[in-house]
């Protein structure tokens, strides 16, 4: 099955495409030299925290190969942990450690590795096995997000994370990917992820796609998908906003993750967002994109931008 | 809005520019857009090396035989200070360059323009091969084996001069093949010893050099041919790979010439020959008029450098082409493809060897490439090692390729080495961690997309229309650039969009009823 629409049906529902967003909405908001501030894990993580943005916890930085010598004794009190590069892609190079058995690690598969295994990881991270282009790169220690349970149930595997695009720092759109059987636990709509779009307003499931079709239930928990209403709402919107400043970019998606104690906490920024939101929410991002357009010089907080886009949006 | 008030004054500046000058060659130089009425010219030129020994030098080198069949229609040679005259005895032209004094490397070039008349061949044999004479007897006694041997197997005359010729190839290791072939060392006596066996069969035989005509040859050198009258005609077979070549493909040097070049004074001398294939047509006369009343259009021109060079530029204006294709293929269309612009390198690689052999090539090499690349995959290599290990299995695979197919006589598998070794490594590379990340389907959609957008840029490329209008017509490349420009500020859907997200709007008109 493969049809067609015509360019003037997507003009009319305001749908973005690829050559406008790259040409218009990130050529124009999006200076380059402010890149490095959201592909550079570390360097986004220094930005926001000066500012007192919510994320995971940082334990510790291994630079050099010398500091993998001293992983043992560095990790010897921690017993949870996630490693990472700093200008990792798609999630390559992430370690979990959900615990120890004795002086070994546990992953969450169950796995146990040793620390040689774990300081083998840490090196190849450093010498760029999983940057972009295989550059150096350094490896970040951070705690273990402690996930909330209300996503129990919608997602075969792994725990998701709350997409919101913003632009100017005023919240747009946003959704979640459930990873399916299909998908292979990964969440990649195209791959076959159920695309979630959620309410700026309410935080409530607006809408659910899979294959660019409405679902109603998850095709491997069964759970009815109308039912995912995200807590601490307006605080999670609020923080997606306040990045707005400290990274000097107009069009930018936030990746955020809920923890069961902490609330909202920033995982990752992103300054060439996707445009499949649009399909998980069944709207147009072009109305809603002009319409920020006319409150950009009106001077507001982050706060009073989410609760403009709140209202606006519902 | 004035970015926009800038690119188009940039846009229709181009296209004014180019369009000007492409029609002022039209209708004042007189060039046509169409590749009409045209003769095939093969413009020839010889290029002769030599260091020279600080005195008086003389260097003298047989011309190829022209006659009413082949004719020269230009020759010039550019030898600075050098005096230059051409001789003629016993029915064989020689031209002589002579100086008082020279010192260092020493380049001469000579050039011809040859174009062929349909021949009217059946010229009695002239000049003869000698018989057996020069034979030992056991070689006699060898060949005449060899001739009773075919002759069994084979009714015609053709037929057995054909087997002949291919049996006594250099690869051969039958004894009695051996035992003729012994102690040669030159094509030349090799080629000798073939015609006496073809005596023994009482086939008429010559040996005779030539160059085989090749649009786009460089760097080449003459090679010896075997002309063998059978059935009242003269056929010219290049028994390398035992083929004829025809009459119109080929210069020739007389017959019964020897030692090509001659340099007194000089030392390491060498001769190499580059062809061009052109059309001779009212172009190439407009070109030649415009030459003499020295238009700066045409001596600030492609035309102007040495055929060698023209052959290189000739191919360096098609990939403009190809980055058109491209870009209207990702930024129109929105095919993923993997390399923005290895598609076009895929596509000058197609242009060597044809289409449907290069796919099949470049998809033996991906897979075969991507199996051992999965290995290296588990030992976590560095990056940069990992992309060496990979040009290495390359290399390895393209020898396996070019070993087996030539074994098993299909030498088109030779054809592999056109392929960019670099550039395949780092598709393996990137195709690969592709399907770790991403999976089989996107490895085919990106790979699908280069080789198709690869396939569109070469069927551009070999255009003769397009080729003849790049090659003509080189200021047009400011149009392309122009229509380049104007797709780079396109903000419209690209195709493959109407159809991602044509669900949204088909789910919308639902909700409306």
């Amino acid at each position: 099955m493969f049809r067609l629409t015509t360019p003037s049906e997507l003009k009319k529902a305001g749908i973005v495409g690829m050559n406008k967003r790259n040409a218009f909405y990130i050529a124009h908001n999006n200076p380059r030299k402010n890149y490095p501030r959201v592909d550079d894990k570390l360097l986004t993580k220094k930005i926001t925290e000066e500012i007192g943005i919510a994320a995971p916890a940082m334990i510790g930085v291994a630079r050099t190969q010398y500091h993998v010598k001293q992983l043992k004794q560095f990790l010897s009190d921690v017993e949870k942990f996630v490693i990472k590069p700093s200008k990792g892609s798609g999630g390559k190079g992430i370690l979990v450690v959900v615990g120890r058995d004795g002086e070994d690690f546990v992953k969450p598969s169950g796995a146990i590795i040793n620390i040689k295994e774990l300081q083998h990881h840490v090196s190849n991270t450093l010498s760029g096995l999983f940057s972009l282009g295989g550059k150096p790169d350094v490896a970040m220690i951070e705690e273990l997000v402690e996930f909330s349970d209300v996503f129990d149930g919608f997602s075969f595997e792994g725990v998701p994370d709350v997409r919101v695009i913003q632009y100017h720092g005023y919240p747009v759109m946003a959704m979640t990917r459930l990873s399916t059987r299909e998908s292979d636990g990964k969440a990649n709509l195209h791959q076959g992820a159920v695309g979630l779009g959620i309410d700026i307003a309410t935080g409530k499931t607006l809408k659910a796609v899979q294959h660019g079709q409405p679902v109603t239930h998850h095709p491997d928990t069964g759970r009815d998908l109308s039912e995912l209403n995200i807590p601490l709402w307006h605080t999670l919107l609020c923080l997606a906003s306040s990045c707005h400043e400290v990274t000097g970019l107009g069009y930018l998606g936030a990746d955020i993750v809920l923890d069961k104690n902490k609330g909202p906490l920033l995982l990752e920024l992103n300054a060439r967002p996707g445009l499949a939101i649009q399909i998980a929410n069944g709207v147009g991002l072009e109305l809603r994109l002009k319409l920020i357009e006319k409150e950009i010089n009106v001077q507001r907080t982050a706060e009073e931008r989410v609760n403009y886009s709140m209202q606006a949006f519902c | 809005m004035r970015r926009h008030y800038q690119l188009y004054i940039l846009v229709s500046m181009l296209v004014v520019l180019g369009v000007g000058a492409a029609a002022y060659k039209h209708f004042v130089l007189g060039f046509t857009f169409t590749p009409t009425n045209k003769e095939a010219v093969w413009q020839v030129q010889a290029e002769i090396k030599f260091e020279a020994e600080e005195g008086p030098i003389k260097v003298s080198m047989i011309l190829p035989s022209s006659d009413d069949s082949r004719k020269k229609i230009l020759s010039d040679n550019i030898a600075a200070d050098y005096q230059s005259k051409v001789i003629e005895k016993d029915g064989v032209k020689k031209i002589i360059w002579t100086k008082q004094q020279a010192s260092g490397e020493q380049h001469l070039y000579l050039r011809g323009d040859f174009y062929f008349q349909q021949r009217a061949d059946l010229q009695p044999p002239k000049e003869l091969s000698s018989d057996g004479e020069n034979l030992t007897e056991m070689q006699l006694k060898a060949a005449q084996d060899i001739v009773q041997n075919t002759q069994l197997s084979n009714d015609s005359e053709y037929d057995i001069a054909m087997h002949i010729i291919a049996r006594m190839n250099e690869e051969n290791d039958e004894s009695s093949i051996r035992l003729l072939l012994e102690n040669i060392q030159f094509r030349r006596e090799h080629m000798e010893q073939v015609a006496k066996v073809l005596k023994i069969a009482k086939i008429e035989s010559r040996v005779i050099r030539g160059l085989r005509l090749q649009d786009g040859l460089t760097q080449r050198s003459i090679s010896t041919f075997i002309e063998i009258y059978v059935e009242k005609q003269w056929h010219l077979i290049d028994s390398r790979d035992m083929t004829e070549i025809p009459t119109n493909e080929v210069i020739l040097w007389p017959v019964n010439t020897r030692g090509l070049l001659d340099v007194y004074g000089g030392k390491n001398s060498s001769i190499h020959f580059s062809v061009l294939k052109q059309q001779k047509n009212i172009s190439r006369l407009a070109v030649d008029s415009a030459k003499q009343s020295d238009s700066a259009f045409v001596n600030f021109s492609i035309y102007s450098l040495p055929t060698k060079d023209q052959n290189t530029f000739k191919s360096l204006l098609l990939i403009p082409l190809g980055a058109l294709v491209v870009v209207i293929l990702r930024n129109l269309v929105g095919l993923r493809t993997s390399g923005t612009f290895m598609p076009i390198l895929i596509a000058m690689t197609f242009i060597q060897t044809s289409l449907i052999l290069g796919l099949s090539l470049f998809l033996v090499v991906v897979s075969i490439g991507l199996v051992m690349r999965s290995y290296l995959s588990h030992l976590n290599l560095l990056l940069v090692p990992r992309i060496a290990s990979v040009l290495v299995f390359v290399i390895i695979i393209f020898a396996t390729i070019g070993i087996a197919s030539h074994k098993f006589g299909w030498d088109s598998g030779l054809h592999i080495t056109f392929f960019p070794m670099i550039i395949m490594s780092w598709t393996i590379e990137r195709m690969s961690v592709l399907w770790e990340e991403e999976g089989p389907h996107e490895v085919l959609v990106q790979g699908g997309g280069s080789l198709f957008t690869a396939s569109i840029a070469y069927l551009v490329m070999i255009n003769p229309f397009i080729g003849h209008l790049t090659y003509n017509f080189p200021e047009l490349l400011l149009v392309l650039l122009a229509i380049i420009i104007l797709i780079g500020s396109y903000s419209g859907f690209r195709l493959v969009e109407l159809a991602r997200f044509e669900p949204m709007v088909r789910v919308d008109q639902q909700n409306k009823q």
